[in-house]
């Protein structure tokens, strides 16, 4: 099945990664709590079984949940609780890359830019239900890595984290150096040239992305820069 | 006379796929448009459609990037080379009927397809840029082999998503290439 990427804040976003327990989460005597519940459940199954053998059942019992109390929250049923959870899951990664971005926000823009590379593309290749899909199911995620769907997905990068930047470059470099980094986070995760394995993502490690950002992108910035003034 | 079968197989089988798609192609079908028996087709590709389908989709890729290099073959330094390169690749891709149809049909066989010889297609651009970057007086510490890598991921990013850059326009180009693309590649008086 195929689900189009939410260009806005979702309500939905929580802290509780795969990691967390169910005891955790929120009581599921409030909207807020069932749904995060919901979203949580079927992330975890996702990563077990995939998006199109994940039955509706299947989360219900992995959130504790009924079917009604889901459907409830969830009257679309289980397109609008992919739908969902694929909004709130790029929510929790946007706002774990803001973190990580923020204990850099007075280094300067090349350090900036080092771990807006690295963090973007470690947080990317380490998310499970991701990895899986990857692996077992790629036609979910492919059409998001080229022609419209990547235009989607720079597109929404762009406007959530550009405007960290438009005050350092202006806004129109600013959203070209965010889809620059998007560009490659991109082409690195899908292939390493020396490994042919298409079925696992390739992180840019703090290395490589410092090298990358010194060598290539500090460089072009400052072209850009230089072209902008004249 | 082993490659001339395979290349008629091939081009027969894109044949099929223009006409049919990705899914409805069959063995028997790539067969007939080739003039080959089935036993043939199966000695040349052992692992039967979803072979020949990789096969037929490596084949039109290459046939794309041999046709790219040529219409670039004449650039006289690498600004050149990239301008005019990404200007036909943009072109070439907007124009291509076929994969036009096959994202609006068929978009996850198709990328499915692409992403398995997204390794191999790297390799393929970064070996042509390598190439033309040895002998080229480079910036400090740049080695062709990883500016070829580099220029090939960015490249082949940018053919097929041009995000918020006009590749219609020849002068938002240069400054694409001046920039993203070449800055960090040549020495630092380049751009003086």
């Amino acid at each position: 099945m195929a689900y189009c990427l939410v260009v806005s804040v979702c309500h939905d976003a929580t802290e509780f990664g795969p990691g967390a327990v169910l005891a955790d989460l929120p009581p599921s005597s409030d909207e807020h709590g069932t749904r995060a519940r919901a979203i949580h459940a079927t992330v975890s199954c996702i990563a077990r079984y995939g998006v199109a053998k994940t039955t509706v059942d299947d989360i219900a019992r992995t959130a504790g949940l009924s079917r009604a109390t889901l459907y409830r929250s969830f009257p679309g049923g289980r397109d609008e609780l992919f739908s969902a959870t694929l909004s709130a899951e790029v929510a929790r990664y946007f706002a774990r890359l803001q973190s990580r971005l923020e204990s850099v926000s007075d280094a300067g823009i090349e350090e900036i830019l080092v771990v807006g590379l690295s963090a973007s593309s470690e947080l990317l290749c380490e998310h499970e239900a991701l990895a899986w899909l990857v692996a077992n199911e790629p036609e979910v995620v492919v059409t998001h890595l080229a022609f419209d769907g990547l235009q989607v997905v720079m597109d929404t990068v762009a406007r959530r984290f550009a405007p960290l930047l438009s005050p350092l470059l202006g806004e129109v470099q600013a959203r070209r150096v965010v889809e620059w980094l998007t560009r490659l986070v991109v082409s690195y995760a899908g292939c390493r040239s020396e490994d042919l394995d298409a079925s696992r993502l390739y992180p840019i490690d703090e290395e490589l992305a410092r090298r990358l950002v010194h060598q290539f992108v500090m460089p072009g910035i400052h072209v850009l820069q230089g072209a902008t003034r004249s | 006379m082993v490659a001339d079968v395979r290349t008629r197989v091939l081009e027969g089988a894109f044949r099929c796929v223009s006409e049919k798609g990705l899914a409805a192609t069959s063995l028997e079908d790539a067969a007939q448009a080739a003039g080959v028996s089935r036993a043939t087709l199966y000695r040349y590709f052992p692992g039967g459609r979803d072979e020949l389908v990789g096969a037929v989709i490596t084949y039109e890729t290459l046939r794309f990037f041999q046709e790219l290099a040529d219409a670039v073959s004449g650039a006289e330094d690498l600004e050149s080379l990239l301008v005019e390169g990404i200007f036909a690749a943009h072109r070439a891709i907007e124009g291509h009927e076929l994969l036009r149809r096959l994202l609006e049909t068929e978009p996850e066989r198709l990328l499915v397809q692409l992403s398995l010889q997204s390794s191999n297609l790297v390799f393929l651009v970064a070996g042509f840029f390598e190439a033309r970057f040895a002998g080229h007086r480079l910036a400090d510490g740049m080695q062709p082999a990883e500016a070829a890598d580099y220029v090939a991921r960015l490249a082949l990013s940018f053919i097929n998503s041009p995000g918020t850059w006009d590749l219609d326009d020849p002068e938002q180009i240069r400054e694409l290439v001046r920039s993203e693309f070449l800055a960090g590649l040549l020495p630092g008086d380049h751009n003086q």
